[in-house]
């Protein structure tokens, strides 16, 4: 967890600590955005962090804020809970800058909380963070029988799928039907 | 965690991170699944060497190995050793006092399953009446989860008694390559199903002379009268570089066989643990005829 670059409020995002550079090397100004989830708590995350996920990344590029720009306006996810988009963020500070290791032993071990991290991780575009996060599902039902993957992945019978499309079909004509009878009365 | 409620892009992901035998599993589950592997097979076949069955038909069990393109190659035998690791399914005779079957459908055909932990791997059972259905029914389905790209074998051991021979059992299976049987490709020759424009063959086999006298009884031979003598076969050998006059040994034999599509005549012999077979340009009667 990078509590240093996080803050707790939209209002006033805590300063970042910044590492100590390299004497030769030339000091580049590290520039912050900011964004917050579901329950709103703001986190400050560098751009390079930020460079994980081809969304931000594009939002960044597309809009071209300046710093003050970036605090004034945090990059809302309100599809994604706090709890998660804190889990992305740290995982991009940990790996800012560094090429990805071939495994992540550090995902969440339970179910419901990948599902939402995998959830979450795809729309932010996250790349080597879903690959990590799809293994990790995968490993979920290694060498199980058909039986305790249907349990564990909630996979409905063919009985159950063929009757979920004869619903979804009736709902669809039901639908199409109102809105030709919607379409008569207008032309009324 | 509800599969179904991922983006299609992200299932697929997950499905390009599961092993073969998981995919198998999986495609066992629903139709739906099976649907969301085969969309992914091009990842799945691309890492597959080859598939083999191993058909044991003293006892009627055949294992099923997928063999990984990772998995190095044996230096002599340029194919890949094979362990338990690498099998996929074994398919055996019922055991009626089994009761923890489950069956599945396969293809439309419902199929007897354990998954008892004691393999890893599922074990299909079938019964004898029953038996080249379950087989075509399963390999059908491999077909459509590994792809049909995929190398597929089908193999039996060695077997050296000739009373253990001939109970032979050769599934017509699509896509697949049969190393067993001088008799496959004999037969598949007398009905015109392969190698139409073969002249001559030598085939050297493990097997010693009094075995292939019994695959020449399987293959029902035909005979020349005793008292006659057989015209002698011999062709230009291709195979001879330095010598472009080379011939075939002669083969000069009583036994023979009949393509039932033209009529046409090969002498068939077999000296030591090698089967010969020399193709004549004649009819049965025009064969008879040079016989003296």
């Amino acid at each position: 967890m990078s509590s240093t670059e996080q803050g707790t409020s939209s209002a006033a995002p805590a300063e970042p600590t910044t590492a100590p550079e390299s004497a030769a090397a030339p000091e580049v100004p590290e520039s912050f955005y900011y964004v917050h989830g579901k329950d709103k708590v703001v986190h400050k995350v560098s751009a390079g962090a930020l460079q994980h996920s081809a969304l931000i990344h594009g939002m960044i590029s597309n809009l071209g804020y300046t710093e003050e720009q970036a605090k004034a306006n945090p990059f809302p996810f309100e599809n994604i809970d706090g709890d998660i988009l804190q889990m992305v963020v740290d995982w991009c500070n940990q790996h800012k800058g560094k090429p990805t290791p071939p495994e992540d032993t550090n995902l969440p071990k339970q179910k419901e909380k990948l599902f939402d991290l995998v959830l979450a991780v795809n729309y932010l575009e996250i790349k080597e963070l879903l690959t990590y996060c799809c293994k990790q599902v995968a490993m979920m039902v290694k060498g199980k029988s058909p039986e305790e993957i249907r349990e564990i992945w909630m996979i409905p019978t063919d009985a159950e799928d063929e009757a979920a499309e004869k619903e979804a079909k009736k709902r669809a004509g039901k639908e199409a039907a109102g809105e030709t009878a919607a379409a008569a009365g207008d032309a009324k | 965690m509800i599969l179904s409620k991922y983006p299609f892009v992200v299932q697929k992901e997950i499905i390009d991170n599961m092993n073969h035998l998981d995919l198998l599993l999986l495609s066992f589950v629903s139709k739906n699944m099976k649907k969301l592997i085969v969309s992914s097979q091009k990842m799945t076949s691309k890492s597959i060497r080859s598939i083999e069955y191993q058909y044991d038909r003293l006892d009627g069990t055949c294992v099923v190995y997928l063999l990984d393109e990772r998995k190095p190659l044996e230096e002599y035998y340029e194919r890949s050793s094979r362990t338990v690791d690498d099998v996929i399914m074994r398919i055996v005779k019922l055991d009626e006092d089994e009761n923890d079957n489950v069956q599945f459908n396969v293809l439309g055909k419902m199929i007897d399953f354990r998954f008892d932990g004691e393999y890893k791997y599922p074990v299909a059972s079938y019964h004898e009446w029953d038996k080249e259905s379950v087989f075509q029914s399963i390999h059908n389905h491999f077909l459509d989860v590994f792809g049909d790209a995929v190398e597929y074998n089908w193999e039996e051991p060695d077997w050296k008694d000739p009373e253990e021979c001939f109970v032979p059992f050769i599934p017509k299976l699509k896509n697949v390559s049969f190393f067993v049987e001088l008799i496959d490709i004999v037969n598949r020759w007398k009905l015109g199903e392969a190698f139409r424009i073969l002249e001559y063959a030598q085939i050297r086999t493990h097997h010693s002379t009094q075995f292939l006298l019994s695959v020449l009884d399987e293959i029902e031979v035909k005979f020349i009268d005793a008292l006659r003598q057989p015209p002698t076969h011999t062709v230009r050998d291709c195979l001879s570089w330095g010598n472009k006059n080379s011939h075939t040994y002669p083969l000069i034999s009583h036994r023979y066989i009949v393509r039932a599509t033209d009529n046409r005549v090969a002498s068939v012999d077999v000296m030591g643990g090698t089967f010969l077979i020399g193709v004549w340009d004649k009819t049965e009667e025009e064969f008879l005829k040079m016989a003296r």
